[in-house]
Order: structure tokens, then C-alpha cells, then sequence
């Protein structure tokens, strides 16, 4: 038992943080990462590289494009396993709904397109199936669907972002389950963190690069937990409300027959049909019912531009229009304005959120960033760093406050935790580099092109642990595992090659993109660059520590000890 | 009317000033800025309510620039900033002083 309640609290910051902390290391890692997970997708998909355009009439652009979107094979197969007998031909499925949206970073519109399925569910719960089809609406040469992009898979939004909140480990959404626990641990971990450190505000600019590397490397530890305290605290709780539902399901398993009964009052106060009534309606101009929406929120004070246009029940005489305000100038989430479709007239508008949803929507807000700060962007990009930063000098400290203890146990304990941190710290961005120098370099004609871009990243990742532990053997010896500059050197490869490859195939050279002012692929190559040149610097510095003093045991001094 | 980086780059000044009077407050940071010069008690309510003002007086900063719950994110942000970058310096200055032989 721990003698003090301070020892307790150092036993368990130490040992929750080494266990979880390599998850943590990811989700921070990829958290920094999904910061700019729009920008990466236009690096890592070309043919969506363009200047963001204004959005375009919902009369004469759109609505002629909706009919042209088909719905996808993947989501076809999908909804024939939730139906009782085979599904009609593609050809005569009608779009039942369609929405549009587009942000900021987007430079591209997003259409979605629904088809309402004729067949019977399986399940008895469930009133209708649906397929669904996705596509880009690109402002070049006039406004079309760019085609075949859905299913290309975007770097920042559809790898990066899943590794971060579930590790790309849907399989019984065990990745879920996994970065929740450590977003729990992390909370236990930064109070427990504070309770340690028993001179916090004394030693609170303090970093004694002079001292021993153990005491240097704990103040950089106390030094990046005590800065980003706020940051990391929030993120990790947000984080966590963001899936409590998803953790703690007490609504569906506790209060079921409540639940029903409060949908069921809140969708009767709602005057938002939630089925079709079966007779066809007309649908009156969407454009006129977008300028009637900007003038509403002028009115209310909170002048606006649209973000999301979408009907509901289309061609249906009980159809509505629910049309987002863009809500990047601000933390909160969007506010809708719901038109009859057939007349234009406003049928209902989303009144203001409670108190509760308010804290709620704020607290989804700050997590997911969709608002217009680029400030705020990059100090969000930082504040991830400085996380990763604090993990890694964590994992340090434990290896470097025992390794002498070990050495003279002649036990492997550091040398595992050391190989673990070299593939966590160093090894993940070797990966992540890697795969954007993949993506870039096979082939896109290639039929498995998205399949081989994640197999590299695993691979690699892979690669760099066994490596890590190859290389490990001095730290047992009570040095420094060459493994680290190894890496680091692999890391600062790899950024420029990335950066290379990406202007030999695409002709998008940093001279280029800046002079054009095309932030997002000019961002990432600078990054790139700038992540190669930290890689390298440290690599060099690494390089030039000392090896352990290898002591050999001659027959004569063995035997002097064993007398 | 200043632009809204100007703002946050003021707003920014203003919490790395107060973290650096703050951070002159601790005896070891001022022992290693102004050697055995002595600090009074006037002098250590001076540091650490000037610190202190101008951290407020960056929040004031940070609401003229945005709508105060942006503010409330971005204020923490600038003072992580802020103590990142007088952190750097009193470890800079401090390597450099091991550097520079005594006259």
C-alpha cells in the first residue's frame, strides 16, 4: 500500500500513462493531424484541388445534377442484406431525397442523394431502407459532378481522422472502446499529473536543458503538461461527452419506453412530415426559399451565409426544404430553416438551444473546429503537438529513471518500454509520411490504389517497430537505442520525398502554390518540410550521443564474483 | 480599425509580457535575470500584479477580436504561447550565459 496519498497518485499517473499512453500518443498525433484533415484530402486527391467557389443556384445547378447521382455498389449491398428479396434495377430507383452542403475549407460541393427502397425490411423496427449515392459538384467549366472521386479515399478526413477517435478498428468498434478508455485514463492521468507535481507554479517556465537528462527531460514533461493543462483537458473531456451516449447508452437500455414517448412529443410539436403522403407535389423555387432564409437571419440579428441545402420527400406533396446556416463564425453548431417545398412558405425554424444543448453544442464545437479561426487552426495544431510531446517526455522519464536500476538487474523492462516509444513517438509519423508519399507515388489506376496506401501505412509502422526493438539492445546496456535517429533520419526522407513526389506528379511546386496563394497543398508540403528538417535536427543531435561504456566479463571476473 | 490578426498579435504581446512578469516573480527566474540584485516585496506585488493585469488585459484583447465564446479558446491558447515562448528564452538566455566566459 502507497504511504501517501502523493505517492499513490505518482504510482498511478505512472503506470496508467505507460499502459494507455501510447493510444494517447496516437490520438493526439492524428488529433493534430484532423486539424487540417480538409486541407490533406485536397493534397492527396488532386483532382479536387481547386479555389473554393461561392454556392451555386439550387434551381439551375443542382436539382439538374441530383438525377445524374446513381446510388453507390457498396451502399446497394449494404441495403440488400436489410431487405426480403432482390432489390429493383438501379435504373428505375428514384432519388427520395438529396442535400448538399459545403464549408469553408471545402473547395467542392458535397451531394448526397438518397433512394427509398420498395422492398420490405427485415426488420420489423425499421419503416424504410435506403441507398444512397455521393458525388462533387465542381465549378470548372460551368458546374458537374466530378465522378468516380467517392470512393477514392481522402488522407485527412477518411484515414487520419478515424485513426484518432478509433484507431481504424471498427471490428465490434473495438477502436471506440479503446481511445475511450484512455480518454479516461488521460483525465485520471493530467489530475493525478498535478497532484505530483509538487512545484507547479515554481517550476512552471522552468527547463534545466544543463541538468541531468533525466531531470531535463521531466521538466520538459512537467513543462508541456502544466502549458496545454487547459487544452488536453478539454479536448479529452469533449471528447468523451462526444461518445458518452456511445459509452454509457442509458437511454436506449434504461429509459426505452421514455425515449419513444419523448420522440413521439417532440415530432408532434415539429410540423416536419416524417413520411411522404403518397401524392405528388410540385417544388417551388429553392433558390427564393435560400434568399428568404439570409433575410430571416438578418433580421434575427445573425446575417448569414447558407452551408447546407437538403429536401426531404422529394416530389412528395408533404416535401420540405431544410436549409444550414453556415455557422463558421461561430462555436456552436448550425441553425436550420424548414420550407414547404411545394409553396416556399417557412414552415418551422429550429428554436434556440436550452441551456443543457447550449453547453453541449458549445462542448461539440471546440472539439470538432469546423469554425473560420485559422489562428485558433494552427494554435489547436500546436496545442496537439505539445500533447505529444508531454506523452513522449513521459515515456522518456520512466525509461531514463530506471534504466540503471535495470541494467544492474540485467532486466529488459526499459528496453521494451524504449523500443514501444521509439514506434510511438517516431515510428507513427514515419508512417503517416510514409502513406502520403505512397499516395502520391502508386498508381491511382491501380484497382487496390486506397487498400495498398493504408497497407503501407501499417507496414511501415510495423517495419519501424520491429526495428525499434532490433535496435534496443544498448538501452539495456544503459545508453540510447540508435533506433531513434534511425528514424528520425527515415522521417526527414520521407517528408522531402513526399513533398518531391507531389510536385513531380502533379506539377504543384511551393513556388507554385504560394504565388497562387493555394493554402491548403502549400500547407502540407511546408509542413512536410518543416516536420523533415525537425526530424533531421533531432536525428543529428541523437547521432551524436554517446554509446553506453560496454563492459565485457572476462572468465577471471566472473569467477572473482561468484568466489 | 485594427485588423483581427493585428488584434490577437497585441492580445498575444500581452499574455507573453505577463507571463514574463510572472515568471520575474519566481526567485529562481529573477536570480538568474538580474544576478544577486535584491527583489523587494514592492517589486514582487509589482511583477505579479502587472503579470496578472496584463493577462486579463489580453482576454479583454481576444473579445474585441472575436465573440467572447471563441474568446474563452482562444485566450488559453495565447497564454500557452505566451509561457511557451518566455519558457524558450530563460532557457535560451540560460545556455547562453554558460556559454559566455566570465570576464
Amino acid at each position: 500500500m502507497r504511504e501517501s496519498f502523493r505517492q499513490a497518485m505518482a504510482f498511478l499517473h505512472t503506470w496508467l500513462g505507460l499502459v494507455l499512453g501510447f493510444v494517447l500518443m496516437a490520438t493526439f498525433f492524428f488529433g493534430s493531424l484532423a486539424v487540417f484533415d480538409r486541407e490533406i484530402d485536397q493534397w492527396s486527391v488532386p483532382e479536387t484541388r481547386m479555389q473554393r467557389a461561392t454556392f451555386p443556384s439550387i434551381d439551375r445547378v443542382v436539382l439538374p445534377l441530383v438525377a445524374q447521382v446513381r446510388p453507390s455498389a457498396d451502399s446497394l449491398d449494404q441495403a440488400a442484406r436489410q431487405v426480403v428479396g432482390p432489390l429493383p434495377p438501379v435504373n428505375l430507383l428514384k432519388p427520395t431525397a438529396f442535400g448538399v452542403y459545403s464549408g469553408h475549407r471545402e473547395p467542392l460541393l458535397h451531394i448526397y442523394v438518397e433512394f427509398q427502397l420498395p422492398n420490405v425490411p427485415r426488420d420489423a423496427g425499421v419503416d424504410h431502407v435506403y441507398a444512397s449515392g455521393q458525388d462533387l459538384i465542381v465549378p470548372r467549366n460551368g458546374w458537374h459532378l466530378l465522378g468516380g472521386m467517392e470512393s477514392r479515399l481522402n488522407l485527412g478526413s477518411g484515414f487520419f481522422f478515424p485513426m484518432h477517435f478509433m484507431l481504424q478498428a471498427s471490428w465490434l468498434n473495438i477502436g471506440l472502446w479503446i481511445v475511450g478508455l484512455a480518454a479516461l485514463v488521460m483525465m485520471a492521468a493530467l489530475v493525478s499529473g498535478v497532484i505530483v507535481h509538487r512545484r507547479l507554479f515554481r517550476e512552471f517556465f522552468t527547463f534545466r536543458s544543463n541538468k541531468s537528462q533525466q531531470r531535463a527531460i521531466l521538466d520538459l514533461h512537467n513543462m508541456t503538461g502544466v502549458l496545454a493543462l487547459p487544452f488536453m483537458f478539454f479536448m479529452t473531456l469533449s471528447g468523451l461527452l462526444i461518445y458518452a451516449q456511445f459509452y454509457l447508452p442509458s437511454n436506449a437500455a434504461l429509459m426505452g419506453p421514455l425515449v419513444e414517448a419523448q420522440e413521439q412529443t417532440i415530432a408532434a410539436r415539429i410540423p416536419l412530415p416524417g413520411d411522404p403522403a403518397g401524392t405528388p407535389g410540385a417544388l417551388a423555387s429553392v433558390d427564393a426559399m435560400v434568399e428568404a432564409a439570409k433575410v430571416r437571419w438578418f433580421e434575427e440579428g445573425s446575417a448569414g451565409q447558407v452551408a447546407s441545402v437538403a429536401i426531404f420527400h422529394l416530389g412528395d406533396s408533404a416535401s420540405y426544404v431544410s436549409i444550414g446556416r453556415d455557422s463558421s463564425d461561430r462555436v456552436l453548431s448550425a441553425e436550420y430553416l424548414h420550407f414547404r417545398a411545394s409553396t416556399g412558405e417557412l414552415l418551422y425554424e429550429d428554436p434556440p438551444p436550452a441551456a443543457a444543448e447550449s453547453v453541449n453544442q458549445f462542448l461539440y464545437g471546440l472539439h470538432y473546429i469546423q469554425f473560420r479561426h485559422w489562428i485558433l487552426r494552427w494554435l489547436y495544431f500546436v496545442g496537439g503537438l505539445v500533447g505529444c510531446a508531454c506523452i513522449a517526455t513521459g515515456f522518456l522519464f520512466f525509461v531514463e529513471k530506471r534504466k540503471k536500476e535495470h541494467v544492474a538487474l540485467g532486466s529488459q523492462g526499459v528496453r521494451v518500454v524504449d523500443a514501444l516509444a521509439v514506434a510511438s513517438v517516431i515510428g507513427m509519423p514515419l508512417a503517416a509520411v510514409a502513406m502520403l508519399l505512397a499516395n502520391r507515388v502508386l498508381p491511382v489506376e491501380w484497382p487496390h490504389y486506397n487498400v495498398l496506401q493504408m497497407a503501407v501505412f501499417w507496414f511501415v509502422w510495423l517495419a519501424a517497430l520491429i526495428h525499434a526493438g532490433a535496435r534496443s539492445r544498448p538501452v539495456a546496456l544503459g545508453g540510447v537505442s540508435p533506433a531513434w535517429a534511425e528514424q528520425a533520419f527515415a522521417v526527414a526522407v520521407f517528408g522531402v520525398a513526399a513533398a518531391v513526389a507531389n510536385w513531380i506528379t502533379t506539377g504543384d511546386n511551393l513556388l507554385k502554390t504560394i504565388s497562387a496563394g493555394y493554402w491548403p497543398v502549400a500547407g502540407v508540403d511546408l509542413a512536410l518540410l518543416a516536420g523533415a528538417l525537425v526530424a533531421l535536427t533531432v536525428g543529428l543531435r541523437l547521432s551524436r550521443m554517446r554509446a553506453p561504456a560496454v563492459v565485457h566479463l572476462t572468465h577471471s571476473s566472473a569467477e572473482i564474483g561468484g568466489e | 480599425m485594427m485588423s483581427h490578426e493585428g488584434l490577437l498579435s497585441i492580445a498575444l504581446g500581452a499574455a507573453t509580457a505577463g507571463m514574463a512578469l510572472l515568471a520575474l516573480s519566481i526567485s529562481s527566474h529573477w536570480r538568474q535575470i538580474f544576478g544577486k540584485r535584491a527583489r523587494g516585496l514592492l517589486s514582487l506585488v509589482v511583477l505579479r500584479g502587472g503579470g496578472a493585469l496584463l493577462l486579463v488585459a489580453s482576454f479583454a484583447i481576444c473579445v474585441r477580436a472575436d465573440p467572447i465564446l471563441m474568446a474563452t479558446l482562444v485566450w488559453p491558447m495565447l497564454l500557452m504561447t505566451g509561457a511557451g515562448l518566455v519558457s524558450a528564452c530563460l532557457a535560451l538566455q540560460a545556455a547562453l550565459a554558460r556559454a559566455t566566459p566570465r570576464s
